[in-house]
C-alpha cells in the first residue's frame, strides 16, 4: 500500500498538549541513567527501561535483562566513560503518552562545561508513559564523526 | 495492529531502500512526517521534513550517489496499536546486489505512527555496527 499511495503532504503530527511536566520527568529519567553510568550501577542504568526495551549501540540488544547484562559487561571492560552526562536537546510528543527525545551524550560530570552544539554522541530515546510513569522503549547511541 | 500494519511499515522501508538505490530523495522521504527527526550514521541530526529533504538531496547527489544498499526489517514492536518501532539492518551491496565487504553494517531504528489511516516516519536514527 505504501508504494502505490500518491504522494501526500507530510503532516505535522506533534501532540498539541502541555507537556512541561512530562518533559521534566523525561529529563530527570535520562539524567538518572547518566548518574547510573557514572556510579557504575547497572541497576540504576536500566531502572526505567521496559521489559522489552531495545538498545542500539555498536550492536542491537533486545530486552531489559540483556541490556542490564551489557551494562555489567561494559563496566567490567571499561568501555564506557568514567563520567557520563546526557543533555536533552529536543522532545517530540508523537502521542500524549509517547515521546521521542534527542540528547547529546557527553563524557562529563553534571557541572562540567560542555558544548551543546557539538555532542560527541547522539542519543535518541523513545519513551512511553504508563500509569507508573515514563519508561524507555528504546535507546540508540550514534557517535558523531569528528 | 494487524498484518496490514506490518506490511505497510515494510513497504515504507522498501521505498526508502529504492529511493536510496535510485538516488531519489523524494521517494526516500515520501513517508517522513513534517516534524520528523532523522539522525544519520555519522551523528548529524536533521529536524523537519525540509531539512531532511535537503540533507538527502545533497547526499544522494554527492557522496552517496551511485551507492547501493540492501535493507532488511528484522523487528517490529508496537508500543501502542498506532505507534511502532521498526529495526532495519542495512548492508552495502554492489550493482548486482552482492554484499560488499566494507567492515560494517548499519542498524536503523524507526519510530512510526499511524495517523489518518497511514503510517508515517516520525524518527529514524542510523548507527554503524562492526561486521567483519
Amino acid at each position: 500500500m505504501a508504494t502505490t499511495a500518491p504522494p501526500s503532504t507530510p503532516p505535522s503530527l506533534a501532540d498539541p498538549g502541555d507537556h512541561a511536566a512530562d518533559r521534566a520527568a523525561i529529563e530527570a529519567l535520562i539524567t538518572d541513567v547518566a548518574a547510573g553510568v557514572t556510579a557504575r550501577d547497572p541497576d540504576r542504568c536500566v531502572a526505567r527501561f521496559a521489559a522489552d526495551a531495545r538498545s542500539v549501540t555498536g550492536r542491537w540488544i533486545a530486552g531489559r535483562d540483556a541490556i542490564h547484562a551489557a551494562h555489567v559487561a561494559a563496566f567490567g571492560d571499561g568501555s564506557v566513560p568514567v563520567r557520563a552526562r546526557f543533555e536533552v536537546l529536543d522532545v517530540l510528543f508523537v502521542r500524549p503518552d509517547v515521546a521521542i527525545a534527542t540528547a547529546g551524550a557527553f563524557r562529563a560530570g553534571p557541572d562540567e562545561p560542555v558544548d551543546l552544539a557539538a555532542p560527541p554522541t547522539i542519543a535518541t530515546w523513545t519513551l512511553v508513559r504508563t500509569d507508573d510513569g515514563w519508561w524507555v522503549a528504546a535507546r540508540q547511541l550514534t557517535p558523531v564523526a569528528s | 495492529m494487524t498484518a496490514a500494519d506490518e506490511a505497510a511499515i515494510r513497504a515504507i522501508v522498501a521505498d526508502v531502500e529504492r529511493g536510496f538505490n535510485e538516488d531519489d530523495a523524494g521517494l526516500m522521504n515520501r513517508h517522513v512526517a513534517a516534524d520528523a527527526t532523522v539522525g544519520d550514521a555519522v551523528g548529524r541530526v536533521h529536524r523537519g521534513r525540509a531539512a531532511i529533504d535537503a540533507a538527502s538531496e545533497a547526499g544522494l547527489a554527492g557522496p552517496l550517489a551511485g551507492q547501493r544498499a540492501r535493507y532488511e526489517v528484522t523487528d517490529i514492536t508496537f508500543v501502542r496499536p498506532d505507534v511502532a518501532l521498526a529495526r532495519k539492518r542495512a548492508w552495502a551491496v554492489d550493482a548486482d546486489g552482492a554484499d560488499l565487504a566494507v567492515g560494517h553494517a548499519m542498524v536503523a531504528l524507526y519510530v512510526l505512527t499511524r495517523d489518518d489511516g497511514r503510517w508515517w516516519i516520525r524518527a529514524r536514527q542510523n548507527t554503524l555496527v562492526p561486521e567483519g
